[in-house]
């Protein structure tokens, strides 16, 4: 089933004359593990911000099971924002560094309103256990845990909703390679248990190879290749593929 | 020998307190070899790096024993004459940033000209410079500033200026980290040419395996202060000898396990206020047992250069627990 | 702490005490007026000596100490609230109402402020409230700024795109994650805002369109004792040393905050 089409996306940002991203357009299926692979600058993180609505498109569609998310009214998107998550790059900006771990997941159910107020720091805990955390994370400021702890905060909070779709930006970039194994292990795990759909963005191809179904390779804004794990890995026909390739 | 390191300790000030972040460790770099250190964040590399040549602010940490000897000389024990001869001209860096390392308010070729030890017939040697990192575009705009070069290329500048000096020894903390991926590629490659072309020693100091694989010559693993394995790289790749080694190379990414899980490494790096007793690694070891948590090992002889600071490890290969790759 | 910083934390915290604890400190009823001790010096029962009603003036600058730093406080409260509102909105949102409000502060700061808080006092009535909002609303151009600068760094940190994510509104994210996050430099300009504050309180009683008589205020106090210079030392020294030090108090600390959010 296709969960989300984006369809002949544009964004340029006022200061720059080259556009960000120029001309994307894919499906994700449900239940796939999506790769997006580039360097730095391609528009992969403006990508995934765009089709979140986090920041504007120009032009183009985001069909969501068949809804285009660029013309659904303010209130209908906020409904649709439980569906759709992220998880971001860097451990130390994406957390509130004056909230405690447990208001971080709490707020979630403060906004939505989807879990009634005595049952919220139950399910807080529980959350927080699914993502290798645990009681004693409640009171905590982000300050106080090591980067890989703060990523699982993180896992937690894109969970809060109960989402089908989460876009993982670069999830495990900023991790020492022992910390992104076991990054990498609770995603594998929790896209199998909960049946998730990931967009998996990444500019390591190595990390990509290992967890992805379909890869999407990037370059400036647009896309240069894309198709299943043995085309791109075993049969790459664009240069750049291959420079991405040979780096590993 | 170059450079040998004995029995390096040195503190770092924490609040109120000193913490030992270096905890007594020996490495040897020869002429012409690659010596690699590989440690994760906060292991003690960087720490090691800049301690050679005495690069670390006396209001940070403090270098408390141990010799470091380079062309028969005990560094430590250098007048800041000598010892400013030696940074920057015998011994040289390259660090991660790039940016950080060039200043934002001279030209490219004022700075090179600064890391010259002959200051006649300047122009040409920069040229040569410029040539051999590749920078060839770059020769005779004598105005170009670093943020009018891409991070690959500030790379090559900055390593162009360690190589000025003609060197003994160049330390490499990380320099590929910061750049991207395919940039990566290429500046690893012209480092391993500059190796070779000019028999440059190197300490190539990093967090990932995978990128010192091809350029270095030994290999030493670092965690929580220590050397814990040490060894030819063909053997510590083929035959990794400690928990930690081994749980870094199953962390990295195959192609051969795809979707599978990770033989990951569980819990996280001790902080150095909080270091158990015993085996520094023991709360993370799948192979522990009580003997371990007593007294923190000694390095010892896995086989003919290669060392490991691991008691159980004679006994998990020769009971088939563990086998070679 | 710095010891200058810690200093001006005491010379704060101490005058807050008095103006806490008034009635308690105070020996005399302010108000209370003795013809036969009209202009004494500083003796054993009146320690700062009496004005030109008898009045013991230390209690009376015990109770001025009341009035200077209430109408500090909330004077620079009102410009904060004024001045984090608008800041916020216009740092959140830019475009034109961003434009709009700073072209507003503009013009505001184009004014000589003073002056403005005398005209404005010369067409009302020189009541302690009035002079407490005018001074309000034309401090905050300074916290405006700054909030804004700091919330439009801070809205393209990743954790304010989690925020949008989850689904927060934005009244959400500018209360509670920019705001609280931006508060760091205000902090400093509050504090020298407070130093700000009971000086003009000071200078507009000192021109006796501020703080009325008999209501004691230090600069009031400074008024009369000019009036009865020669005769009276003690009537200019006391409520000026009070304003100097309060002043100097307020300032250390400001500067010390100021210190330790830049390292």
């Amino acid at each position: 089933m296709e969960l989300l089409k984006i369809d002949n996306l544009h964004k340029t940002f006022k200061k720059h004359k080259v556009p960000a991203v120029s001309g994307v357009s894919f499906s994700i299926f449900k239940g796939e593990v999506l790769g997006l692979v580039g360097e730095s600058g391609c528009g992969k993180s403006t990508l995934a911000k765009l089709i979140l609505l986090l920041i504007g498109a120009d032009k183009g569609s985001i069909f969501y099971k068949g809804k285009d998310l660029l013309k659904i009214s303010h209130s209908d998107m906020r409904k649709t924002r439980k569906d759709l998550q992220i998880i971001f790059q860097d451990p130390y900006a994406s957390l509130d560094p004056r909230m405690k771990i447990g208001e971080v997941i709490e707020e979630v159910y403060d906004i939505h309103e989807n879990v009634p107020k005595r049952d919220r720091k139950n399910k807080t805990i529980e959350l927080l256990e699914t993502v290798g955390l645990g009681k004693t994370y409640l009171n905590r400021l982000p300050s106080e845990l090591s980067g890989g702890e703060r990523q699982r905060v993180g896992i937690a909070r894109a969970l809060a909703t109960d989402p089908e779709f989460i876009i993982c930006d670069e999830p495990v970039s900023s991790l020492d390679i022992s910390i992104q194994a076991q990054i990498l292990n609770l995603l594998i795990e929790l896209q199998k248990k909960k049946n998730l759909t990931y967009l998996f963005i990444s500019h390591d191809m190595g990390v990509v190879g290992s967890i992805c179904d379909r890869v999407m390779v990037m370059c400036s804004g647009k896309f240069v290749e894309s198709g299943s794990y043995e085309d791109i890995f075993k049969n790459p026909k664009h240069l750049y593929t291959k420079t991405l390739l040979e780096s590993i | 020998m170059l450079l040998q390191i004995k029995n390096l300790k040195i503190n770092y000030k924490s609040d109120n307190s000193l913490l030992e972040v270096v905890r007594g460790v020996d490495l040897v770099i020869n002429q012409g070899e690659c010596v690699s250190l590989i440690g994760e964040s906060g292991c003690g590399k960087t720490t090691i790096g800049l301690g050679i040549t005495k690069l670390i602010p006396e209001r940070k940490g403090n270098i408390s024993s141990g010799e470091i000897l380079f062309e028969d000389k005990d560094i430590l024990k250098l007048n800041p004459e000598e010892l400013r001869d030696i940074r920057g001209g015998k011994i040289s860096y390259v660090f991660q940033e790039p940016f950080s390392s060039l200043n934002p308010v001279f030209t490219i070729y004022e700075q090179i000209k600064e890391s010259l030890k002959e200051k006649d017939d300047v122009d040409n040697h920069i040229a040569e410079i410029l040539k051999s990192v590749g920078l060839e575009k770059i020769i005779g705009r004598k105005n170009t500033y670093p943020h009018e070069l891409s991070g690959g290329m500030q790379q090559r500048v900055v390593i162009g200026m360690a190589i000025a000096s003609k060197p003994g020894l160049i330390i490499l903390d990380e320099p590929t980290t910061a750049l991207d991926v395919t940039v990566q590629r290429q500046i690893l490659d012209l480092i391993t040419e500059l190796k070779n072309k000019m028999n440059l020693s190197i300490l190539f100091i990093s967090h990932d395996l995978r990128i010192v694989f091809n350029i270095a010559d030994n290999i030493n693993i670092m965690y929580a202060g220590k050397i814990v394995e040490a060894g030819p790289k063909e053997k510590i790749v083929s035959n990794p000898s400690h928990p930690y080694t081994m749980g870094l190379i199953d962390s990295i990414p195959s192609f051969e396990n795809r979707k599978e899980l990770f033989n990951a490494i569980e819990g996280r790096a001790p902080l150095f206020s909080e270091l158990p007793d015993g085996c520094k690694f023991y709360p993370r070891c799948k192979f522990k047992i009580d003997r371990c948590a007593e007294k923190e090992p000694e390095l010892e002889n896995v086989s003919g250069g290669h060392v490991s600071r691991c008691i159980r490890i004679k006994e998990l290969k020769s009971d088939g627990i563990i086998k070679d790759r | 702490m710095n010891k200058l910083t810690l200093f001006g934390l005491c010379i704060v915290g101490f005058f807050i005490i008095i103006a806490v604890f008034a009635p308690m400190i105070a020996p005399y009823n302010p108000g209370q007026i003795d013809i036969e001790n009209i202009l004494t010096a500083p003796s054993g029962s009146h320690i700062f000596g009496t004005d030109s009603l008898g009045r013991d003036l230390f209690s009376r600058m015990v109770y001025g100490t009341r009035i200077s730093l209430m109408v500090g406080f909330i004077a620079v409260g009102i410009a904060a609230m004024i001045g984090i509102a608008l800041g916020a909105i216009a740092g959140y949102y830019g475009k034109w109402i961003g434009a709009v409000i700073m072209r507003f502060i503009d013009v505001m700061l184009c004014f000589p402020t003073f002056f403005l808080i005398l005209a404005v006092i010369a067409l009302l009535e020189p009541s302690i409230i009035n002079i407490m909002i005018i001074i309000g609303a034309t401090s905050w151009m300074g916290i405006a700024r700054l909030i804004r600068a700091e919330i439009i760094s801070l809205k393209e940190r990743d954790f304010i795109y989690a925020e949008r994510a989850i689904g927060a509104s934005d009244l959400r994210i500018i209360v509670r994650h920019l705001i609280p996050n931006a508060m760091a430099p205000v902090l400093v300009s509050i504090t020298l805002g407070i130093a700000g504050a009971i000086l003009v309180e000071s200078s507009l009683s000192f021109l006796g369109i501020g703080v009325q008589p008999p209501t004691p205020s230090w600069g009031n106090i400074l008024s009369e004792g000019k009036a009865v210079m020669g005769a009276g030392w003690w009537m200019m020294l006391f409520p000026g040393l009070a304003i100097f030090i309060t002043v100097l108090g307020y300032n250390l600390l400001g500067e010390g905050i100021r210190e330790k959010l830049l390292r």
